[in-house]
């Protein structure tokens, strides 16, 4: 599904990808950690092609965004944060166009409906501008959704959302992922989420993916301290040693 | 000093610094900007000469008529500012801090000083332009433009309260957006720039330099209804201006929100064009009929509109090409203007050879970025 191979990035004169490789089969629901400034962000809009790339490679279903760049954005969605969503149109509005970008004929019932489980149903018809974070952070979400594109890409998307809205999109994205209808590639710093949800995690540290975690073994992390000591430890063996990384 | 006239400093320092440190890019734009004042004032110096003769012979005439209307236009002004950083005090940030009763008096104190003396500033400036030297009527169109200032200031500030349930009322009005009946991507655009300039016509701000820039091109000879008839479409046409720049706000702010949608750059520039030439031709039509009411000679009156509409084609590919980068566009568009008016005022003949060599060679710019080999 995703495939990125030595994959550089430079912004302002400082490496902030290092030489990421990153393989991502088809269904496959995997947490993306780090500390702050590892380059979780900066990977997902280098995927989306928002960032140009200083070497490398990503590839969607074999496509890349200089060669096709329609159909490879038709292979993924992305998950805006709340304050890159247009104040002025209501969070219907603003999916309307989202699915209208994808040609679609018109918005989609599913979307309709995850709108409905998040509890976004009451804001749907209300300016951006005067919804609440947790309903824009829906509206965010449920972009990455229009289309039902095979790849989503969640930067912290359970940001402001309640409890119940935050079991619900686990809930279908965790059923998406089993029906093998979508990859999720999902940068986050909740480690419980990644521990009970996700099919494996990957921490990146200096621009680098240094250690990934599958299933198997993130069921063994819990039994001994869980995921966020595993991470810890590694943080600071990475901080401890010559050159390494401060985070 | 009150805290909020502190901050103000203290983000204006920022700007500062970043702007130092954003060189030489700023450097360009800044050295464009007065490159483009320079030329567009000394384009406009002769026509403005005889509209000057014309307040000068005003003040002579009228100097209490002269003095009022100077003194409304600073009381607004005055008010104006004073409002927003009264409503700053209540409603912002400074709101939720822990503070004391007294600091409200004092920031209404504080900022009508600060606009008096302003407002008298550039009173006592005028009238010394004007009378040439200092007399009593420049003295007391200096104390009446503070006077009207400070009240001005202090009514403002106090009359704020009510304002923010008044927009807090309107704002409930107004929260609900309608719904869209559905369509293509272009036509649901089309449809938010529509919304988008509907709520700029509505609460738009009429420029008073552009009311300013009018006044001092209005030719003399002109009075009565024709005059008056004129005035009003050319604030219509001044609304209209600021319609044209919300539409091309629009779609700079669209530009990073969609970027992860599959979009061509054809279809974004279709949809733009179309709504910026619609807008333009009204625009265009507009600026013709206050031309001719104004008493323009014939043949300027359709040139002008005809002018408008060639820059709006010329914006729609400048806006195609620097999309992702709206400092370049504003800097091409200094550029470019000061090319116009020195060409308009010594060399006609190149301005439409100017022109089409814009269009040409964005036009060239905006294909090459279309074309499948593009480096996207």
């Amino acid at each position: 599904m995703l495939n990125i191979e030595s994959l550089t990035l430079q912004r302002g004169g400082q490496a902030v990808l290092a030489g990421v490789d990153l393989h991502l089969p088809k269904g496959e629901f995997l947490a993306l950690i780090g500390p702050n400034g590892a380059g979780k962000t900066s990977l997902l809009r280098a995927i989306c092609d928002q960032l140009p790339v200083d070497q490398g490679h990503i590839r969607i279903d074999g496509l890349t965004a200089d060669r096709d760049p329609v159909a490879y954005r038709q292979r993924f969605g992305l998950a805006l944060a709340p304050d890159e969503l247009p104040a002025d149109l209501s969070p219907r509005q603003w999916l309307q166009l989202i699915a209208a970008a994808r040609d679609l004929p018109e918005l989609p019932a599913e979307v309709l409906d995850l709108a409905a489980d998040l509890g976004l149903g009451e804001w749907l018809d209300r300016a951006l501008g005067r919804c609440s974070l947790g309903a824009r952070q829906k509206t965010g979400v449920l972009t990455a959704v229009v289309g039902s594109p095979p790849l989503l890409l969640l930067d912290e998307p359970f940001n402001g959302l309640d409890p119940l809205a935050a079991f619900a999109l686990k809930q279908r994205l965790r059923q998406w992922a089993d029906a093998g209808r979508c990859s999720i590639l999902l940068a986050t710093h909740n480690l419980e989420l990644a521990e009970r949800w996700l099919d494996g995690a990957a921490l990146l540290l200096g621009g680098r993916i240094v250690q990934r975690w599958d299933a198997a073994e993130l069921r063994e992390l819990q039994a001994s301290g869980g995921l966020e000591l595993a991470m810890v430890e590694r943080l600071r063996a990475a901080q401890a040693a010559p050159g390494g990384p401060t985070t | 000093m009150h805290p909020i006239l502190l901050q103000s400093r203290l983000r204006g320092r920022l700007a500062l610094h970043r702007w130092w440190q954003g060189q030489p890019d700023n450097a360009v734009l800044l050295l464009a900007g007065l490159a483009m004042l320079a030329v567009l004032l000394w384009a406009v110096a002769g026509v403005a000469a005889a509209t000057l003769q014309l307040l000068s012979a005003t003040w002579q005439n009228h100097p209490m008529l002269f003095g009022m209307t100077l003194a409304v236009l600073s009381a607004m002004a005055g008010g104006t500012v004073c409002g927003r950083y009264a409503q700053r005090w209540r409603r912002g940030i400074w709101s939720v801090q822990p503070r004391s009763a007294r600091q409200l008096p004092s920031l209404l104190a504080q900022m009508a000083l600060l606009s008096a003396g302003l407002a008298g500033l550039s009173a006592l400036t005028i009238g010394l332009l004007l009378a040439g030297e200092l007399n009593l009527a420049v003295l007391t169109l200096t104390g009446s433009c503070m006077a009207t200032t400070t009240a001005a200031a202090l009514l403002t500030t106090r009359l704020g309260r009510r304002r923010v349930a008044m927009t807090r009322r309107q704002g409930r009005l107004r929260a609900a957006s309608p719904t869209w009946p559905g369509g293509a991507f272009d036509e649901l655009l089309q449809r938010w720039l529509a919304d988008r300039i509907g709520a700029q016509w509505r609460h738009g701000s009429l420029s008073l330099g552009g009311f300013l820039a009018i006044g001092l091109l209005l030719p003399a000879d002109v009075k009565g209804a024709p005059l008056l008839l004129g005035l009003l479409l050319a604030g219509l046409l001044l609304r209209w201006l600021v319609v044209l720049q919300a539409g091309g706000r629009l779609l700079l702010e669209a530009t990073p929100a969609l970027a992860a949608q599959p979009l061509t750059a054809q279809r974004w520039r279709q949809s733009h064009a179309r709504c910026v030439l619609a807008a333009s031709a009204w625009l265009g039509a507009v600026a013709m009929l206050s031309l001719w009411l104004l008493g323009t000679a014939w043949w300027l009156a359709p040139a002008i509109p005809a002018l408008l509409l060639a820059l709006a084609w010329l914006d729609v590919l400048i806006l195609a090409v620097h999309r992702q980068q709206p400092r370049r566009r504003t800097l091409v568009w200094r550029l470019l203007l000061v090319l116009f008016v020195i060409a308009a005022r010594d060399a006609l003949p190149l301005l439409p050879l100017l022109w089409l060599s814009a269009v040409v060679w964005h036009g060239r710019r905006v294909l090459q970025m279309e074309s499948p080999d593009a480096e996207h």
